[in-house]
């Protein structure tokens, strides 16, 4: 539990530079907030779909941010020359790799929040009282499942090096095939496919019921379906990390590279 | 002045090259505005007075933007870290047309993604993209390339003069897409963000090429907007080749050519 602890203690710190708080504030609150007003406003002047669609699917989809700062942790250990020394500790690898994600939950369940405070404020989403309870556990299933989505790139960008690039493919793919802008009925079959096999389509689906003031009940399913798809991907993410780790031990490189 | 455009030449040449195999500019320019151009077309398809020219515009624009906004703020802080600023400040050339250059290069490289954005309207959804004013649309192009080149000229220093200010730039890429009306009328937004628009050569730049693709403006219109993207460029360049100044004197000044 302490090596869980130090490890997501100091990955989140090291990720933004020993917490200054412009480059968190930039890259953590402001984007996200930036990128719900274009799509709410995008999503608007079409006007298939309520503004709440997108205003919900949005403010649940900032949780994207979260695969940034996970995946990150890998590529920043080899730029900060730390990846060598972790591969040659004897400390076990179950709280080293998912203690990269602990903080990040919790990151990210504050980020949503500042991104709904904007949806109600500044549009005008309403949202009612029997439905908040629902919508915090959306957005909580949210972050855990994207955190295993990141801990999976993160463990890619092992001998992919480039983790920013991936998380950037991952957030692109996941505003588009997870139903955050676009209903997965408007997709093509393969699309919609893929969506379903994405963590967030189901909190998505979730907090949009709940924004309807569904009972607490209606969107367990759902929600349970995204924390275990989640859950798999966290788990190939640590399966990956491991045969990588093994396969630069064997190799004698211990960069990854 | 011949001496400076070879100089503007090599630093666009070599800047090109560069960008050209940068995988994050690269997924800026083609990546992103195909993504963005998808979404933005299954949103907007709903519309009746739809038009399939006015997303693949708007996707171009983005991409130019997004590479644009990446490439010009970190242009100096790259060159440091690659330990070749040193060299370029002290070299004999002007800072600042050796900046223009590189400018010029990202801009080159980042028409691509007018391009794809066509390929995506065209080829992937099969719509039929016709421009209704070519030659309009044309120099609409021009004209907003030589505004987007003068406001990349204004963020390259920003970020080397105030730190703060740099990591500010980053976030531009949303908001300016959204106040400068890419994929929809900046009129959807709050009143008093429209002198914000109006002030950005984005936004010109957005009307020109819209209208002229849509064939909604007449010459004359058309010669106003770009008379408005001239003056605004060459505006940005005058405070900009202050901004280079500036930085060149901080350099020399405090003896750390790095700016470090």
């Amino acid at each position: 539990m302490r090596l869980f602890l130090v490890t997501a203690h100091y990955t989140f710190r090291a990720l933004f530079h020993w917490l200054r708080p412009v480059p968190y504030l930039v890259n953590r609150l402001l984007f996200p907030l930036v990128q719900l007003t274009f799509f709410a406003l995008v999503g608007q002047y079409g006007g298939s779909q309520s503004l709440s669609f997108y205003l919900v699917g949005n403010a649940i989809g900032v949780a994207t941010l979260s695969t940034f700062g996970v995946s990150q942790a890998v590529a920043d250990e080899r730029w900060q020359g730390t990846l060598s020394y972790i591969l040659a500790a004897p400390a076990p690898r179950v709280p080293i790799f998912f203690g990269r994600a602990a903080y990040h939950v919790v990151d990210g369940m504050l980020n949503m929040a500042g991104a709904f405070a904007l949806a109600i404020l500044v549009f005008g989403l309403r949202v009612p009282l029997e439905g908040v309870a629902g919508l915090v556990l959306s957005m909580l299933v949210a972050t855990v499942a994207l955190c295993g989505v990141g801990l999976l790139l993160g463990a890619v960008a092992y001998i992919f090096l480039d983790a920013i690039l991936l998380a950037n493919w991952a957030m692109f793919i996941l505003l588009l095939l997870t139903g955050m802008n676009i209903p997965l009925s408007e997709l093509p079959p393969f699309a919609a496919a893929i969506g379903e096999a994405l963590p967030l389509t189901r909190s998505i689906a979730a907090a949009r019921l709940y924004a309807t003031g569904a009972p607490l009940d209606a969107g367990f399913a759902l929600l349970a379906a995204d924390l275990a798809i989640g859950a798999g991907y966290a788990v190939a993410g640590y399966f990956v990390f491991g045969w990588l780790e093994t396969r630069s031990r064997i190799q004698g490189r211990l960069e990854g590279v | 002045m011949i001496a400076a455009l070879r100089v503007a030449r090599a630093a666009a040449e070599l800047q090109f090259r560069e960008v050209a195999v940068s995988g994050f500019l690269l997924f800026g320019a083609l990546v992103q505005p195909f993504f963005i151009g998808v979404m933005t077309m299954f949103m907007l398809r709903h519309r009746p007075d739809f038009d399939p020219v006015y997303v693949v515009v708007g996707a171009a624009l983005s991409g130019l933007w997004s590479v644009l906004l990446f490439a010009g703020t970190s242009a100096i802080s790259h060159e440091r870290s690659l330990g070749t600023l040193e060299l370029v400040v002290a070299s004999p050339a002007s800072f600042f047309v050796l900046y223009g250059g590189k400018i010029a290069g990202t801009l080159a490289f980042s028409l691509v993604s007018v391009v794809f954005s066509y390929a995506i309207g065209a080829w992937l959804f099969r719509y039929p993209i016709t421009v209704a004013d070519p030659v309009g649309f044309a120099l609409s192009l021009l004209f907003a390339l030589v505004a987007l080149w003068a406001t990349g000229m204004l963020f390259a220093p920003l970020g080397i003069l105030w730190r703060a200010v740099g990591q500010f730039l980053g976030v531009l890429e949303y908001p300016i897409y959204s106040l400068s009306g890419f994929l929809f009328p900046v009129l959807l937004l709050p009143v008093w963000t429209l002198p914000v628009s109006y002030a950005l050569p984005p936004y010109w730049a957005a009307v020109a090429l819209h209208a002229s693709a849509r064939g909604e403006f007449d010459l004359p219109a058309l010669a106003r907007v770009w008379a408005v993207l001239l003056v605004t460029a060459v505006l940005l360049m005058l405070v900009s080749s202050r901004l280079f100044l500036a930085v060149l004197y901080r350099a020399r000044r405090a003896g750390s050519l790095a700016l470090t």
